[in-house]
């Protein structure tokens, strides 16, 4: 997944400030690769085509 | 009262149950002698967090008193046991890992489990470290310090049950309780060489247990003997009105079928993503057990990357949200380990969570169908054995890449769904132990046991005390 690094600390420091939460600035980088780790863990799901009404399965029942 | 408690302290439960209730040893000698040995020997691994030893001897005499009124005090009589300092435990603090619970009120009962295991006649003898908020892979905790692993003291024991799992491994307790979301039962059990059973998702009431991600937090045990893990796991499985996840369904007991053995079991290796991305001896350890098996039928695993991939996103989704308040007003009490990877679960887009979470219901269909012909399916329980403490990278293959988000590689597409997985304990393919991951269909954990001790009746498993 490619994403430009100063794009990636924007996103990060802009969206932890509209929730509220503290980056420190010697976070950011760890958090910013983190979030970059999550985003390509989620991409890998978006892209997988699912059937419209299929339900979440967020109470689970295996 | 004839054999001293000494000789107990290599014993599996079973065994030190059977010398109990018939009078041979007395539970408070079997506990006394367990006091003592973790005060001993503990220091050098640092398992536990807490001993409750009051409680435990005054425990153990009404567990004697009973026996002496001829009373029943269930298959695990006099057996001190321990648990993940995530369970409740009536009196302490829950740390679950952490130094933020250091400020939270002592919890006023135990967590269910604990309550089970004590109806069933074992003694509470403490609790045990564990990666801060079971969010890790080793317990290297930064606030309690890092649990060694007892069959090489420089390595980690692996997590986030890390003190669970070196406890039984180092013959402290016979029986511990861990919690396991992505592989943290199975992890620990592997690298200490124990085993571990991760129950079907809802077998096991998770009351009192700590939550870590919900979606997936499974309670569970560890122990040296089949017999041993079928006997915690019967204690404890069934239904709980108060834990909204735990099933509504009977518990259905494993003890008595495990003399079947894996007759007439229909089991399979998994290939492909199963079989690569691992060291040599991973693979090694699970041929070792298809042979014995006599298996040599392999199946490809539906999606195995893309469940890991929305495991990860849901548990740091689901992490962070729970500790948000802790984020924003005590960042600097998180551990170092853990304190960027819940920042990081906090900024994850929503669309992402919830495209997880229905891939989760695709992946369960898919992976049921799969259930239709087989009874077990085995697969390595981690890529590579214990790794050093403080260890960064790993080699696999001609390349060295970082070593800790490979760990769950195996384990993570399976809780993600809460299939039954156990981990059995493997010896002598190198210095160290490596774990085989036993695989069923929801609500199977029989078939798993069947087949861990058949295993171990041919002697391919083992989990023998360290040193």
């Amino acid at each position: 997944m490619s994403i430009d690094r100063t794009a990636l600390e924007t996103y990060v420091t802009v969206t932890a400030a509209a929730i509220g939460l503290p980056i420190p600035p010697g976070s950011l980088p760890l958090v910013a690769e983190n979030v970059l780790r999550l985003l390509a863990a989620g991409a890998l799901i978006v892209e997988f085509a699912l059937p419209d009404d299929l339900d979440p399965a967020s109470i689970f029942q295996p | 009262m004839t054999s001293p408690a000494r000789s107990h302290d290599t014993s599996d439960a079973l065994a030190i149950a059977a010398d109990v209730k018939a009078r041979r040893v007395a539970a408070v000698d079997v506990v006394r002698g367990a006091l003592e040995r973790i005060a001993a020997r503990d220091p050098a691994f640092n398992c536990f967090t807490d001993v409750v030893a009051s409680r435990a001897l005054a425990t153990a005499e009404r567990v004697d008193g009973a026996i002496a009124l001829g009373r029943d005090v269930g298959p695990l009589a006099g057996v001190p046991f321990a648990v993940k300092n995530l369970y409740d435990v009536a009196g302490l603090r829950t740390l679950a890992g952490s130094r933020i619970n250091q400020d939270h009120p002592a919890a006023g009962r135990d967590a269910a489990a604990v309550q089970a295991l004590e109806r069933a006649g074992a003694v509470l003898v403490g609790a045990l470290n564990m990666d801060e908020y079971a969010f890790g892979f080793t317990t290297e905790n930064a606030h309690y310090g890092p649990t060694r692993n007892p069959h090489d003291p420089d390595r980690v024991a692996g997590g986030s049950s890390g003190g669970s799992a070196a406890a039984v491994a180092a013959g402290l307790v016979p029986i511990a309780l861990g919690s396991d979301t992505n592989g943290s039962i199975r992890v620990p059990a592997a690298f200490c060489g124990v085993l571990g059973l991760k129950p079907t998702y809802g077998r096991v009431s998770r009351r009192g247990v700590a939550l870590f991600a919900g979606s997936f937090d499974h309670a569970g045990p560890f122990a040296r003997s089949v017999r041993d893990l079928a006997t915690a796991f019967d204690a404890i499985q069934g239904p709980d009105g108060e834990d909204p996840v735990c099933a509504p369904r009977p518990a259905e007991p494993t003890v008595a079928d495990l003399a079947k053995g894996a007759a007439g079991l229909r089991i399979a290796v998994a290939d492909g993503y199963f079989a690569t991305a691992g060291q040599p001896e991973a693979f090694a350890a699970v041929e070792r057990v298809a042979r014995a098996l006599k298996v040599d039928r392999h199946l490809t695993w539906p999606e195995p990357e893309r469940a890991r991939a929305a495991a990860i996103v849901i548990t740091s989704s689901e992490g962070a949200e729970l500790h948000l308040d802790d984020l924003k007003t005590r960042l600097a009490d998180f551990d170092p380990m853990t304190r960027e990877r819940f920042l990081a679960g906090a900024l994850i887009p929503a669309t992402h969570y919830r495209a997880a979470q229905r891939f989760r219901a695709w992946y369960r269909d898919r992976v049921r169908e799969l259930f239709a012909d087989v009874d077990v399916v085995v697969t390595p329980t981690t890529p590579f054995p214990a790794p050093l403490i403080g260890q960064q990278t790993i080699e696999i293959g001609a390349a060295k890449v970082p070593m800790r988000p490979l760990i769950g590689l195996y384990t993570q597409p399976i809780s993600f769904i809460g299939l039954p997985a156990l981990s059995v304990p493997v010896f002598g393919i190198g210095p160290l132990p490596l774990g085989v991951q036993l695989i069923a269909a929801p609500w199977r954990e029989s078939a798993l046991l069947r087949v861990a001790a058949a295993l171990e009746a041919d002697g391919v498993v083992r989990a023998a005390i360290a040193g």
